[in-house]
């Protein structure tokens, strides 16, 4: 039972990561309908801004770092959107999903020359220990809450963005029907590109949690970013409690998997769960079916 | 009509040359190491060896170092591009013996082109046995992880008075792999007993699942045959979880990097086996860490030394085969018997593979220093 406990926690903290991320690659397919494979590369640019931060204007605090992590993520996928995404819009949906590969492999290339390719990690800029259960046998760590947490209030001020503000009307709207919305007056537009800088700021969030934890380097976003891309699958593509839902799933399934089947099949398990998903309900847990534009 | 009177023997003149200049000895070197990627720091490392190595060889014998030229090319940490990165060099640049790489998986993916090619391979520091098994094209200079694995555990056992060990390993690395057979079967024959194994992929960061398994089979050591990058995350984790255990690996965690992302206090008190020891007693390995110290502005890893090493082992084969014909280099590879290098002496053996020692280093804060030195066949003889 505390076995079953500590894997738990463990794939909790995980999932609410991977949670983040879907949500970023929930959103813009929700409004474009493109996968952007470049989103995890949104959170490893900001998780160097975090690094380069905290580790050379020592003394800054962590939510400074933090916050300036989402802005710069968010500004640098508004900025891929305008130059590579739009031009191409109009054209075929294969033109674009190539130019996200591209703008992914671009992003790698770049990471590694403007920072170098070895790993480098984040100051303790937190609290290190765990609380023990002792009754239970469980340990939740310090930066396992705080991640867990803020994941939460982070997905919390999503929801009310997306529900309760014009500008989440207006996403709502253009997500519903593009050419609709900006007859109804909407500058499409600007709501394409919020929703690229809402998505990824959220992604450079997890980058800093992802820096703090374990470490920051170019390569950083691939594994997550297929991960959240499975777990936005499992939830249902453009459904935003299917992303966290999805999420979530998919760090508790790795880390029960790795813990009672075997730690070899944990990589391994996201793309059998992708496979099962798309062969037997592929619009996911709470996705629905898209009606087709003629 | 002069101009054809004149063509034949010009042209005759310039097959000579261009068989002189086959035969006239020199020797296109086309280095393949990773120079970006998760082992980017063995790319540096072993670039900055062999250039030091073959600026030295200029002092000493200008005449040999004069035939041989490099070129440089990164495999970016990973078999698909090094196998990309080999064929350029081969076919592009038309070289006579390809330097590298240092992962296993990356040097196996370019065995097959060299030897398609009838060129040859010398790779300073893979020590994966399957390396020299593709073909008799294929040399290395380190010794293989059988070796290493034996030394390992020989070293738990004997000098830690440990019987009780887990492994967790990288699952899509044949180094990883490779060493964590050859420590089990030691490790059994000595006595121990393999209570726990797991593993991991490259690339993923959180071990906490595999860690919170092994700690509930309590080993005494854990073998973690892996690269620096994951290391120092495991590293880090096994001391947030509060789990003591020593920890042993190969020379997959010599990088500056491992101090790096472990931190001091989780790092302290782990061994783990290699191919150099900087602060070896040895006038020779002293004058190799002052010169490389000043001339790169940090300390030389274990793949400066191996690519040291290396390159003069090719450089004196070379010499001694007179030619850049690939039969020629084999044979006087073959023959490479007590060469004395910054990384212990060493001979090559009828499979290819150096037989030389290899030092167990303790990791502290922010350093590994010499804890032993184990030569060929000592590692044997206990079981």
């Amino acid at each position: 039972m505390s076995e079953f406990l500590q894997f738990l926690i463990n794939g909790l903290a995980v999932g609410s990561m991977y949670a983040l991320i879907a949500l970023g690659y929930t959103m813009v397919y929700g409004i474009i309908q493109l996968i952007n494979f470049a989103h995890g590369e949104f959170m490893m640019m900001g998780a160097f801004v975090g690094a380069f931060t905290l580790n050379r204007l020592q003394g800054t605090p962590l939510a400074v770092a933090l916050v300036i992590s989402m802005l710069a993520a968010g500004l640098l996928a508004v900025l891929v959107e305008l130059v590579a995404y739009r031009p191409l819009r109009r054209q075929p949906k294969i033109f674009v999903l190539t130019a996200a590969i591209a703008v992914s492999v671009l992003l790698q290339n770049l990471g590694r020359i403007v920072f170098g390719s070895s790993a480098v990690s984040f100051p303790a800029q937190f609290p290190q220990g765990s609380i023990g259960l002792e009754s239970l046998g469980v340990w939740v760590e310090y930066s396992q809450l705080f991640v867990l947490g803020l994941s939460l209030v982070l997905m919390a001020a999503l929801w009310l963005i997306v529900h309760k503000t014009k500008i989440g009307a207006a996403m709502r709207a253009t997500s519903q029907d593009i050419d609709a919305a900006r007859l109804m007056g909407i500058n499409t537009n600007f709501v394409i590109s919020f929703t690229f800088f809402i998505g990824a700021s959220l992604a450079g969030a997890v980058g800093v949690f992802y820096g703090m934890q374990y470490s920051v380097d170019p390569l950083m976003g691939v594994q997550p970013g297929l991960a959240a891309f499975v777990a936005a699958v499992l939830g249902g593509i453009g459904s935003l409690p299917g992303a966290m839902i999805g999420g979530l799933l998919i760090g508790i399934i790795e880390n029960l998997v790795a813990g009672y089947l075997s730690s070899t099949y944990q990589g391994a398990i996201t793309f059998v769960l992708l496979i099962l998903v798309l062969s037997i309900k592929p619009t996911g847990l709470l996705g629905r079916m898209a009606p087709v534009k003629v | 009509m002069k101009l054809h009177r004149l063509t034949l023997p010009v042209a005759a003149a310039f097959g000579l040359v261009s068989a002189v200049a086959l035969a006239a000895n020199t020797l296109k070197v086309g280095a393949v190491f990773g120079l970006s990627g998760a082992q980017s720091t063995y790319g540096e490392e072993s670039i900055n060896g062999m250039e030091m190595a073959l600026d030295d060889l200029k002092a000493k014998d200008p005449a040999l170092a004069s035939k041989i030229t490099v070129v440089k090319e990164d495999e970016k940490s990973n078999p698909i591009d090094a196998a990309l990165a080999v064929k350029k060099v081969l076919n592009v640049d038309k070289v006579d013996l390809v330097f590298g790489s240092v992962a296993s998986s990356n040097t196996l993916a370019m065995g097959s082109a060299v030897i398609e090619a009838g060129k040859v391979q010398v790779t300073p520091a893979s020590t994966n046995p399957e390396v020299t098994k593709k073909g008799d094209a294929v040399f290395r200079t380190c010794f293989i992880d059988p070796f290493q694995g034996s030394v390992l555990a020989d070293f738990a056992v004997h000098r830690l008075n440990k019987k009780k060990a887990a492994i967790l390993l990288d699952h899509k690395s044949d180094y990883s792999k490779g060493l964590a057979e050859a420590f089990t079967v030691a490790f059994k024959a000595a006595g121990g007993e393999v209570v726990a194994n797991e593993s991991y992929e490259a690339g993923k960061k959180d071990f906490k699942t595999q860690l919170t398994k092994i700690r509930a089979k309590h080993p005494e050591v854990l073998l973690v045959p892996g690269y620096y990058q994951e290391v120092g995350l495991i590293m880090k984790q096994a001391q947030q979880m509060g789990f003591k255990v020593t920890l042993l690996g190969g020379d997959g965690w010599d990088s500056p990097t491992l101090y790096e992302l472990a931190g001091a206090d989780a790092v302290k008190g782990n061994y783990f086996s290699t191919h150099f020891a900087p602060d070896d007693k040895d006038p020779r390995v002293q004058k190799f860490v002052k010169d490389y110290t000043a001339r790169f502005h940090k300390a030389p890893g274990a793949m400066s030394a191996s690519s040291y090493d290396g390159i003069l082992v090719v450089a004196d084969a070379f010499k001694r085969a007179g030619s850049n014909d690939p039969a020629a280099l084999k044979k006087a590879l073959s023959a490479t018997k007590g060469f004395v290098g910054v990384a212990g002496t060493l001979s090559i053996n009828a499979q290819r593979d150096a037989v030389k020692p290899a030092v167990i280093l303790k990791t502290e804060g922010n350093k590994a220093v010499f804890e032993a030195k184990i030569e060929p066949g000592q590692a044997n003889k206990s079981h």
